[in-house]
């Protein structure tokens, strides 16, 4: 957790408060832990393609720092618009990307409630569960569309990923049953 | 003995001998050019007078700032893009061409904007449709004075501009992120009125090439997106023109793109803004504060259907 979670949050945050380049600092904030929410989201698809046994234990911590990552993504977001109740309703009302956005945030908190033991032991049907992950991805990638204004380089990227990791996983799944 | 006794390398060639004068004066044509060029690189100091009518005494952003956030898509589409791939943009022998329905149309080059016209600081603020803002004391002069030199026929409605379209060197042209070349508008009236300018610089320096170099629009009332940059082609036309970002996403950026806190974007409730460097996001003010000279402008049309 150390070494996934709390060094990049602290290099990120260090990364602000040192380097002065960067001049709308809360906007860099916000984009920056939404990106490696997403980029963890990756990873925690990849790891178990790799059919290595010391990965796969990483992978429940990248999907538990993708959810922290996720929620200071949001936090900052409510900060960013002084706490105002009012506004943030309006936002998930009449914009595309917050909507999406809030699907993806309410879908993360199963998967990261049956990552600890004790509600694995009450859902045991958790790993079907966990299936939502690829849902969430999907909603990440029309929260991307909807933000871009022009240029779809970013979207193009995350959505070939994707797909990648899904047709490795049916190929495996294939080979499974022959 | 040895003292006459000169290496065949260390005589100078007969034939560089009698050319010795020319070469000196070659090389003090050369250094006077590099010289000249010293003057006119981005270095030089404008001449301007201050403007008080029209600028705003707010704090104005600092050169870092206003020099390291851009959105200009021709270098590239992240903020600070612009800034690294400014050389990219190449502004020499640089024209912009006034055409149209007009009486005289001209030709000009990047040293008359600067020459020809009465140049004055205008502090202005810019408000970005992404819901961010600064502060920036342009240096230009008043449109009007290009419409003057051109004398628009009766027939002419509107201003169309154009950007410079060179996707051999610019790393955003390179692919089809906009319809190129970069293209906005402004109908005559809004063209004539004396806050639009024709920026040439800011921070009493010509403009760096990320700002729009050498030659820009500003429109302090309308989005950032209005206020097209690195112009070669300014045409009188009778029709509403094309502009870029309409062409993108026509139900998002209208031709018009007042500043607006009442009619909100798909993406950004335009009831607010960040000014650079604060924490705190202030309210957004109608037409950006510039109501009492553009409101005018817009009287009895629907600003939620003319957005």
């Amino acid at each position: 957790m150390l070494n996934i979670f709390l060094l990049p949050l602290a290099i990120l945050i260090s990364y602000i408060f040192l380097y002065d380049e960067i001049i709308n600092k809360t906007n860099y904030v916000i984009t920056s832990t939404g990106y490696i929410a997403l980029v963890y989201l990756v990873i925690t698809l990849s790891l178990p393609l790799l059919k290595n046994n010391s990965l796969k234990v990483k992978t429940r911590l990248f999907g538990i720092s993708a959810f922290y990552f996720s929620m200071i993504h949001f936090i900052l977001y409510v900060i960013d618009n002084s706490y105002d109740l009012v506004f943030i309703m309006e936002d998930a009302l009449f914009r595309n990307y917050i909507i999406v956005g809030y699907l993806a945030l309410i879908l993360l908190i199963p998967m990261y409630l049956t990552s600890f033991k004790y509600f694995k032991d009450k859902i045991k049907e958790w790993k079907k569960l966990h299936k939502i992950i690829y849902v969430v991805y999907f909603f990440i990638l029309v929260h991307i569309y909807f933000i871009i204004k022009a240029d779809y380089y970013y979207l193009i990227l995350f959505s070939s990923i994707f797909l990648v990791i899904i047709i490795f996983k049916r190929y495996n799944i294939y080979k499974l049953n022959e | 003995m040895s003292k006459y006794c000169l290496k065949e390398n260390h005589v100078t060639d007969e034939k560089l001998f009698n050319q010795r004068r020319a070469i000196i004066k070659s090389s003090l044509a050369f250094s006077l050019l590099t010289f000249s060029n010293l003057l006119f690189s981005n270095d030089k100091k404008l001449i301007f007078s201050k403007d008080m009518k029209y600028s705003t005494n707010e704090e104005t952003n600092t050169f870092k700032q206003i020099t390291s956030y851009n959105n200009f898509y021709e270098l590239g589409s992240g903020k600070r893009d612009p800034m690294m791939n400014a050389e990219k943009l190449n502004t020499n022998d640089w024209t912009v061409s006034i055409d149209g329905e007009v009486k005289n149309k001209v030709i000009l080059n990047k040293d008359d904007f600067i020459n020809k016209f009465p140049l004055e600081e205008r502090i202005y603020r810019l408000r970005c449709v992404e819901a961010w803002s600064m502060v920036v004391p342009w240096i230009g002069f008043e449109l009007n004075h290009i419409i003057k030199l051109a004398e628009p026929t009766y027939k002419a409605k509107y201003i169309a501009f154009e950007s410079v379209y060179d996707p051999e060197n610019l790393p955003g042209q390179k692919r089809n992120i906009l319809a190129w070349p970069y293209r906005e508008g402004l109908r005559l009236d809004e063209a004539r009125n004396p806050l639009t300018i024709l920026s040439v610089g800011l921070y009493g320096r010509i403009l760096p090439n990320q700002n729009g170099s050498p030659i820009r629009l500003i429109v302090p009332w309308k989005y950032g997106f209005k206020s097209i940059k690195s112009i070669t082609k300014i045409s009188f036309v009778e029709k509403m023109p094309d502009t870029s970002w309409n062409l993108e996403a026509p139900n998002e950026y209208g031709f018009y793109s007042n500043v607006n806190p009442y009619v909100s974007h798909p993406r950004w409730s335009q009831k607010r803004e960040r000014r650079i460097g604060e924490f705190r996001k202030r309210d957004t003010l109608m037409h950006n504060g510039y109501a009492e000279h553009v409101a005018q402008l817009y009287e009895g049309m629907d600003l939620t259907k003319y957005f």
